[in-house]
C-alpha cells in the first residue's frame, strides 16, 4: 500500500549516516545534476515532474526555480522551510530524522539549479533530534567534499547551514520566515515583490519546504516521466511536456506520492508514504483505523488550517483537487480523524487558541479577530454562554475571512465554520445547556 | 512619461491615468476620493496591516491566447472579473482598466468590520483622550463604523500615561498597531525610540531606549503620526482640545530650512506647533526644536514699551528713541536672522534715510558666505552629497531628515567631513564619513578641486598630508564624485577668514565637477538663521569691508573701540555672555534701543524697550536659504501693548516722515514691492508651498 | 555579564550570514543555553555586538516565546496542548504534571528543578500525548509514564 520514495530507505539500520546513504546510492542524483545536467535541465526536469510544494499552498516548485534570475548579479538564496508547525503535521520532522542525507542533497541540487552558493535551513526551535541529524548529516557532507568549495570536482561551491527558529509558528510563512532569518520580529512582507525577486536579504531566494526538497534528488536520477509514474497526474500536463508547448494542466495535477501525518485516536497512527490520489479510507486502514468504541466523525484533511470534511468523503482520492472540491485543502497533507467522544466546540476552541497565541499582530482581523473568536467559543465551551453567541461566532468569522495580510489570519475561521456546519445540534446543546453533550471536560490555557 | 508607463482605471466610475505602480490609495487620493486609512500615509513605506481600506476590484479578463481584452457577446461591453477579495488598496497597484468601487455594501461591510475589531481592545474613553477631535479612529468610527457594540468579552489592560523622556507620553491600551510611528523613526529619522514588543493581540510599544527622547531630534512627528491618543504630547496634553485652537499656517523660525508649520493658539497663548505639508520643504515633519522650543513666546516676555526701565505709551517709546538717535553719528543696528522682511525693510529705510551714518549688522555669516545654490529637493536628487563641516543634523535638522530619507532608500549617500570631534552623530549615521584636520576644510575643498581635475597619486598623497585624510579613502571619494551624475556639497560655518578662500575653491571645484554634466552641481556654503537671506533681499547689509564673523563681528569692534555712539538691536540676545569690556562700551553709550519679545541680557542693558510681538502674534515673511519666500499668519493677538515688529519700525520711520499711511503688512508689502524690481514677489500671492523668489 | 568565550561565538556568527542582524536569533540561543535564560543585559550586549539597538533587540526577543526572558527552572516541562495531543488527553497529563511538582503553568517549583508550561503542537502527533523536557521529546505519555521521567530527572 506505501510506496517509500522520499522515506525510501528510512527503515534501513544507519540510513540517517552518510555511509549507508551512498551505498544505497545516496548522492548519485547530485553528482548526475553536476556533471551531466545544466541547471536549467535540473530546473526543467522538476518543472515537468509537476512536483508540488509540500509545506501547505501546493505551488509548482519548478515554476518557483524558473522565477529566479540567474542571470543576476546579486546572491542568490535557497531557504528551507523545516518550521513544521502545522497542528497535526509531522512528516518533516520524520524525513529530518529518517532521511536526512535525502533532503541535503535536494538541498544541493537545488542550489545547484538556481546558482544559490548559500542554503539556510530555517528549523523549528523545538526539533532537537532533527536538528542533530541535519548537523551531523551536512558535517558527514562536508568531511566528503559534498558541501564547501568544488563540490565532486566541479566548479560549483555550496554551503549549507542551519538556523534554529525560537517558537513562532508564523515563520511556516515564507517571507515572515525571511524576516526571521534577517533577525527581524517574524511578520509576513508584502507580495509583490516575491521571494524569487528580493527574498532573503532582496536577494532572489527560493524557499521550499523539506518533504518538497526530499523529492529533488529521485527526479534527477529518475526523470520527471518515473515521478509521474505514480499518483494523480494529469494527462494535460503529459502532453504539454511532450510537446514542450505551454505550460497547462498544473491545476489539477497530483503526481507522485505524498507522505501523510496521520493522527487521531487511531489503532496505528505515523507517517505514511502513499501515491497521491490515494482514498482518505486507505490512509485510515493504514492507520489501523479508530480505537475500539470509537466512531468517525469528521475528517481534517490537510492541517488544523484546512476544513474539517465529514464521513460523506471517507472515499475521497486525496489529492489537491479534490480536496478542494470538497471545499478543504490538501495542505500540509495532515489528516486527522476526529472521533465521536472528541468535541467539536473544544475542537474549535482549541485550534482558535493556537491561531491567537501565533498571531503575529500585524494585521487587525487576525490580531483582534482571533482574541474576540477565542473569548465567545470559550465562554461557549465553558457553560456561559450568552444569547446570540452562535451569530456572533459566524459575525467574527465573516469578519476575519477574507480580509487578513496572510494565511494564518484567514485560518482562524476554518475550524470554527466547518465545526459550526458539521456539529450544529452539539453546539446547540452546548448553547441551550451550558454543557457537552459528550460529557467531554473543557480546558483552557487562555485568557 | 510615455503612454505605456501610464495606465488607465476607474474609481467608483471616475476615470483616471496614472503613473503604472500607483497604488490605489494615492490614485483615488488624487481624484478626491478618500479611502479610509490608519497604517497608510503618504511619506511612510506601505504595510498593508490595518485592512481598514478595504475596496472592490474588477480586472478586464484577458483572452490568453490573443492578449485582448475579452467581450461580451451581446453587449460588446468588456469583461471583467472581481478579485477573489476585498483588496487593501494601499498595497493594490493600479492595472490598465482596472475598476474600483469603494464604497459598495459589501466595501461598508468589510471596513465596519475592521474597525470593529480595532474598538474591541480600544479603550471607548474618548471624553477623557487628548486626542478627541481629531482622533483618526473617532472619525472613522462615525464615518463608517459598525454603530453598535458586539464586543462584550473582557478587554487588554496595558499600562496608560507613561511619560518617555519630557516630552510624550505613552497609552499603551490605545496603540491600534498601525506601525506609523516606528516606520517614522526607521525610515526617516534612523532613531529608535519606539520598538514593537510581544506579538499578536499582545503587540505593544515600548521605549527603545533608556532616555528614548532625550537625544531624539524627530521623535515629536510620531504624535502628529499616530492615528489615535497612544502617542500625545506632554506640552499640549490637556491644554486645549484641537477645535479650540485657531490654527494658521506659519513659518518655523528657527534655522535657515524654513518649515512650514501650522500654529495653534488660544486666547493669546501659542499651544502647539505641528509641522504643515510643504513637499518642497518639509514633507510632513519638524524638528523636535522646532516643535517644543516656543516657551519663550509666553514666558518672560516685554509686554510693553518702557524707557529706563518705566513701562510708557507707546508715542512716548517712539518719540524716545526718535529723540535719542536722530542727530546721533554713528550708530549701528543688529539685527538677529529671524526679523522679518518687512521689519527688515522698514529698519533699512529708517536707518539709511533718516539717521546718519549708521550700518546694519545681521548676526550671522551670511555676507562673507553667500547664498547656497541650490534647493531641498536639488541636495535630495544629487548624490553623493557631501558635508564638509557642515552639521546638517543640528543646524539645518529637516534637510538632514529628507536627505537621510533618500539615503535609507539607497537613492544617496551622504559623507560626513570635519574635524575628529566634530558632530559625532552625524559621522555614525552617514552613509560614510572622515576626519579632517581642523582647519583644513579649504585645503580639502582646494585638493578635492585639483583631485577632480587629475587623481595622479603625488596630488593624492600632497592632498591627503595636508588635510590628514587616507589616500585611499580620498580616491574611493573622488572615482564616486566622478562617476556621480548630481554629485552635491554643502560647507559649513567656517572661521571668519577662511570664506573667501573656501569661495574660490568652491568656484574652482564647481566649474571641474559642472565640466560635461548636464544637470547643475549644487556646492555652496550653507550658513545663517531663518531670514538670513530674506534680509539681504531687503537691504540689511553691512558694507563689504564690514564683514566678520562671531567674536570678530566689526559692530563689536567698534563698540570696543569707542567709534559707535548708539546701538539699535533688533531681536535675539546678542550681548548674552558679552564680556564686562562690551558691556562697559555698552553703558557707555548713549542709547540702547531694543526691539524684542523676551527680557534677556540684551534688553536689561537697553535704555529703550520696544516691546515685540512674538512669531505667532504678527504677520510676517521669511526667505528661506533657498530663496523660497513664504508667509506667517499669526495665531494671536499681540499680548498686552506688544506691536508687531514692523509697526514698531514703521512708527519710527513716520516720526521721521519716511511712512505715510496705515501700518499693515500688506501696505509695506505693497512699499516693498515699489521699491525695488528684486521685491516684486511681496506683492503677489504667496501660496501655501512658498514662492521660490531667488537662486 | 557574557563571558569572553560566549561573546568569541557569537562574533563567529557573524560570518554565516550576509548581514549581522541574522546572528541575532542564534546569539540569543548560545546566550539562553548558557544562563538557562535570556537575561535583559545579555540582549543588550548582544544588540552591542551584532550592531542593533537594545531596545530593537529585545522587541525581537519578546517576539518568539521559547526566549525565556526570566529566569526558569534547571528543567522547563513544555507540554504540547495542540488538536492531536488534546484529543489524546494532554490535558490529563497537564494535571498530573501540576498536582505532581504542586506548580501552575508558567511556575517553578521552589527548589528551582521544574517549570512547567504548555507547547503548540510539537509536530508528534502520531505519538500523542506529547512533552518536551529541555530539548528531549517523551511521547505517548501517560501519568505513569510521566512520574518515571520525573524520577530519572530527579524530580
Amino acid at each position: 500500500m506505501q510506496e517509500f520514495r522520499v522515506l525510501m530507505g528510512h527503515d534501513t539500520p544507519g540510513y540517517a549516516s552518510i555511509g549507508v546513504y551512498r551505498d544505497h546510492g545516496g548522492y548519485e542524483a547530485l553528482r548526475k545534476a553536476l556533471h551531466q545536467m545544466t541547471p536549467t535541465e535540473v530546473t526543467d526536469e522538476v518543472y515537468w515532474s509537476g512536483l508540488r510544494g509540500r509545506g501547505g499552498a501546493g505551488f509548482c516548485t519548478g515554476m518557483k526555480w524558473r522565477f529566479i534570475d540567474r542571470s543576476s548579479p546579486v546572491p542568490k538564496y535557497v531557504v528551507v522551510n523545516a518550521d513544521e508547525g502545522e497542528p497535526g503535521t509531522f512528516k518533516d520532522r520524520f524525513i529530518m530524522e529518517h532521511v536526512p542525507h535525502r533532503v541535503i542533497e535536494g538541498i544541493l541540487i537545488a542550489c545547484h539549479a538556481v546558482g544559490a552558493a548559500k542554503a539556510y535551513i530555517y528549523l523549528r526551535g523545538e526539533l532537537a533530534l532533527c536538528r542533530e541529524r541535519l548537523l551531523t548529516a551536512i558535517e558527514e557532507a562536508r568531511r566528503a567534499g559534498l558541501l564547501g568549495a568544488s563540490v565532486l570536482g566541479s566548479d560549483f561551491d555550496v554551503d549549507i547551514a542551519l538556523h534554529r527558529g525560537a517558537g513562532a509558528y508564523i515563520c511556516g510563512e515564507e517571507t515572515a520566515l525571511l524576516d526571521s532569518l534577517e533577525g527581524r520580529r517574524a511578520q509576513p512582507r508584502l507580495k509583490p515583490p516575491f521571494p524569487a525577486q528580493a527574498g532573503l536579504y532582496g536577494c532572489p531566494t527560493v524557499v521550499n519546504n523539506i518533504e518538497t526538497l526530499a523529492n529533488v534528488p529521485l527526479i534527477v536520477e529518475h526523470g520527471a516521466e518515473w515521478y509521474r509514474s505514480v499518483g494523480a497526474p494529469n494527462p494535460a500536463v503529459d502532453a504539454a511536456a511532450r510537446t514542450g508547448g505551454p505550460p497547462s494542466g498544473f491545476g489539477p495535477d497530483s503526481p507522485g506520492t505524498r507522505v501523510f501525518s496521520v493522527s487521531g485516536k487511531l489503532n496505528n497512527p505515523g507517517v505514511f508514504e502513499v501515491p497521491m490520489g490515494t482514498p482518505m479510507s486507505a490512509l485510515f486502514g493504514l492507520a489501523g483505523g479508530l480505537r475500539e468504541g470509537l466512531e468517525l466523525r469528521a475528517v481534517i484533511p490537510g492541517g488544523s488550517s484546512a476544513p474539517m470534511i465529514g464521513p460523506e468523503h471517507f472515499e475521497i482520492p486525496l489529492t489537491f483537487q479534490t480536496l478542494a472540491d470538497a471545499g478543504s485543502m490538501l495542505g500540509s497533507g495532515a489528516v486527522v480523524f476526529i472521533d465521536d467522544q472528541t468535541c467539536p466546540v473544544d475542537l474549535a476552541l482549541n485550534l482558535v487558541e493556537f491561531y491567537e497565541h501565533e498571531s503575529c499582530g500585524k494585521c487587525t482581523p487576525c490580531r483582534e479577530g482571533g482574541q474576540w473568536m477565542r473569548k465567545v467559543i470559550q465562554r461557549i465551551a465553558h457553560g456561559q454562554c450568552r444569547e446570540g453567541d452562535l451569530e456572533l461566532v459566524r459575525h467574527v468569522s465573516d469578519g476575519i475571512k477574507g480580509k487578513c495580510f496572510c494565511a494564518l489570519g484567514e485560518s482562524i475561521p476554518a475550524p470554527v465554520n466547518s465545526s459550526l456546519a458539521l456539529f450544529p445540534e452539539h453546539w446547540q446543546y452546548h448553547i441551550e445547556h451550558g454543557s457537552c453533550p459528550i460529557g467531554a471536560k473543557e480546558y483552557s490555557h487562555v485568557g | 512619461m510615455s503612454a505605456n508607463s501610464m495606465v488607465k482605471l476607474t474609481i467608483d466610475g471616475q476615470e483616471l491615468t496614472v503613473p503604472k505602480g500607483t497604488r490605489v490609495m494615492p490614485a483615488a487620493d488624487s481624484i478626491g476620493i478618500h479611502i479610509p486609512r490608519f497604517c497608510y500615509h503618504g511619506s511612510l513605506s506601505v504595510l498593508g496591516a490595518c485592512r481598514v481600506c478595504l475596496v472592490q476590484a474588477f480586472n478586464p479578463v484577458i483572452d490568453r491566447a490573443t492578449g485582448e481584452p475579452v467581450k461580451d457577446d451581446e453587449t460588446g461591453e468588456p469583461v471583467y472579473r472581481e478579485m477573489p477579495t476585498l483588496q487593501t488598496s494601499c498595497t493594490l497597484e493600479c492595472t490598465e482598466g482596472m475598476k474600483i468601487v469603494t464604497d459598495s455594501e459589501k466595501v461598508l461591510q468589510g471596513r465596519a468590520n475592521i474597525i470593529e475589531f480595532i474598538l474591541a481592545n480600544h479603550p471607548l474613553n474618548c471624553p477623557i483622550c487628548d486626542k478627541g477631535g481629531e482622533c483618526e479612529l473617532q472619525e472613522m468610527t462615525m464615518l463608517c463604523g459598525p454603530g453598535r457594540q458586539l464586543f462584550t468579552e473582557s478587554r487588554l489592560n496595558q499600562d496608560k500615561a507613561r511619560r518617555i523622556g519630557a516630552s510624550i507620553v505613552l497609552d499603551q491600551e490605545r496603540c491600534i498597531v498601525c506601525y506609523r510611528c516606528t516606520r517614522f523613526l526607521s525610515e526617516w529619522a534612523s532613531e529608535q525610540v519606539f520598538e514593537f514588543h510581544e506579538r499578536g493581540g499582545h503587540s505593544v510599544i515600548e521605549p527603545a531606549l533608556k532616555e528614548p527622547i532625550g537625544k531624539a531630534r524627530f521623535a515629536g512627528n510620531t504624535i502628529d503620526l499616530c492615528p489615535v491618543g497612544a502617542l500625545t504630547s506632554e506640552y499640549f496634553r490637556f491644554s486645549a482640545r484641537p477645535w479650540e485652537l485657531a490654527d494658521t499656517p506659519g513659518v518655523c523660525p528657527h534655522c535657515a530650512v524654513g518649515c512650514s508649520l501650522t500654529l495653534g493658539g488660544r486666547l493669546g497663548t501659542l499651544c502647539r506647533v505641528q509641522p504643515r505639508t510643504n513637499y518642497y520643504v518639509n514633507d510632513n515633519w519638524i524638528c523636535d526644536r522646532g516643535r517644543y522650543d516656543y516657551a519663550w513666546v509666553q514666558d518672560d516676555r516685554l509686554v510693553a514699551p518702557e524707557v529706563d526701565g518705566v513701562r510708557v505709551p507707546w508715542e512716548t517709546a517712539v518719540e524716545r528713541t526718535v529723540s535719542a538717535l536722530a542727530d546721533i553719528e554713528s550708530i549701528a543696528a543688529v539685527v538677529d536672522p529671524a526679523t522679518p522682511c518687512e521689519t527688515g525693510f522698514l529698519l533699512q529705510r529708517f536707518m539709511s534715510d533718516g539717521l546718519k551714518a549708521s550700518s546694519i549688522y545681521v548676526e550671522d555669516d551670511f555676507d562673507l558666505a553667500g547664498p547656497f545654490p541650490g534647493t531641498i529637493m536639488d541636495l535630495m536628487y544629487s548624490d553623493p552629497v557631501i558635508l564638509v563641516s557642515a552639521n546638517i543634523l543640528e543646524d539645518q535638522p529637516i534637510l538632514w531628515l529628507r536627505l537621510n530619507r533618500r539615503a535609507l532608500e539607497g537613492k544617496l549617500s551622504m559623507v560626513a567631513i570635519g574635524a575628529p570631534d566634530w558632530a559625532p552623530d552625524l559621522k555614525r549615521l552617514a552613509t560614510d564619513h572622515a576626519d579632517l584636520q581642523p582647519g583644513q576644510a579649504v585645503a580639502f575643498l582646494n585638493g578635492m578641486a585639483d583631485l577632480v581635475a587629475s587623481a595622479d597619486a603625488s596630488t593624492l598623497t600632497r592632498v591627503s598630508t595636508e588635510t590628514g585624510i587616507p589616500a585611499e579613502w580620498l580616491r574611493g571619494l573622488v572615482e564616486r564624485i566622478s562617476a556621480a551624475k548630481r554629485p552635491a556639497l554643502i560647507v559649513g560655518a567656517l572661521p571668519t577668514g577662511e570664506y573667501a578662500p573656501a569661495r574660490s575653491a568652491l568656484d574652482r571645484l564647481t566649474r571641474s565637477l559642472q565640466a560635461d554634466r548636464k544637470m547643475p552641481v549644487k556646492a555652496g556654503i550653507l550658513v545663517g538663521g531663518a531670514n538670513s537671506r530674506g534680509l539681504r533681499l531687503v537691504g540689511c547689509s553691512p558694507r563689504a569691508d564690514a564683514r566678520g564673523s562671531g567674536e570678530t563681528r566689526p559692530w563689536r569692534q567698534a563698540l570696543l573701540a569707542g567709534d559707535l555712539n548708539a546701538l539699535i538691536v533688533v531681536g535675539g540676545d546678542p550681548l548674552c555672555d558679552a564680556s564686562p569690556e562690551l558691556v562697559e562700551a555698552v553703558r557707555g553709550l548713549s542709547s540702547l534701543v531694543y526691539l524684542g519679545t523676551n527680557r534677556n541680557a540684551t534688553s536689561e542693558l537697553a535704555t529703550v524697550k520696544l516691546a515685540s510681538a512674538s512669531f505667532a502674534e504678527e504677520p510676517f515673511t521669511f526667505v528661506n536659504f533657498e530663496g523660497r519666500l513664504q508667509q506667517s499668519i499669526p495665531t494671536n493677538e499681540p499680548i498686552e501693548c506688544t506691536m508687531p515688529g514692523l509697526r514698531v519700525v514703521g512708527r519710527l520711520c513716520a516720526a521721521l516722515g519716511l511712512w505715510h499711511g496705515e501700518l499693515t503688512a500688506d501696505a509695506v508689502r505693497r512699499s516693498m514691492a515699489e521699491t525695488a524690481e528684486t521685491l516684486r514677489p511681496w506683492a503677489a500671492p504667496i501660496g501655501e508651498q512658498g514662492e521660490m523668489i531667488a537662486s | 555579564m557574557l563571558s569572553d568565550e560566549l561573546r568569541g561565538e557569537i562574533r563567529a556568527l557573524l560570518d554565516q550570514y550576509e548581514e549581522p542582524r541574522s546572528a541575532l536569533m542564534p546569539a540569543f540561543w548560545l546566550a539562553q543555553q548558557s544562563d538557562g535564560h535570556l537575561a535583559a543585559e545579555a540582549i543588550s550586549e548582544i544588540a552591542e555586538i551584532v550592531g542593533v539597538d537594545p531596545g530593537y533587540a529585545s522587541g525581537v526577543a519578546s517576539f518568539y516565546t521559547m526566549y525565556h526572558l526570566r529566569p526558569v527552572g534547571r528543567h522547563v516541562i513544555q507540554v504540547c496542548k495542540t488538536l492531536s495531543c488534546r484529543m489524546a488527553g494532554a490535558e490529563d497529563i497537564l494535571e498530573h504534571l501540576k498536582a505532581k511538582l504542586g506548580i501552575n503553568l508558567g511556575e517553578t517549583t521552589p527548589d528551582g528543578a521544574f517549570s512547567l508550561c504548555t507547547s503548540e503542537c510539537l509536530a508528534s502527533c502520531g505519538t500523542a500525548p506529547v512533552m518536551l523536557v529541555d530539548d528531549d521529546l517523551y511521547e505517548n505519555l501517560t501519568p505513569e509514564r510521566v512520574d518515571e521521567i520525573l524520577a530519572q530527572l530527579g524530580g
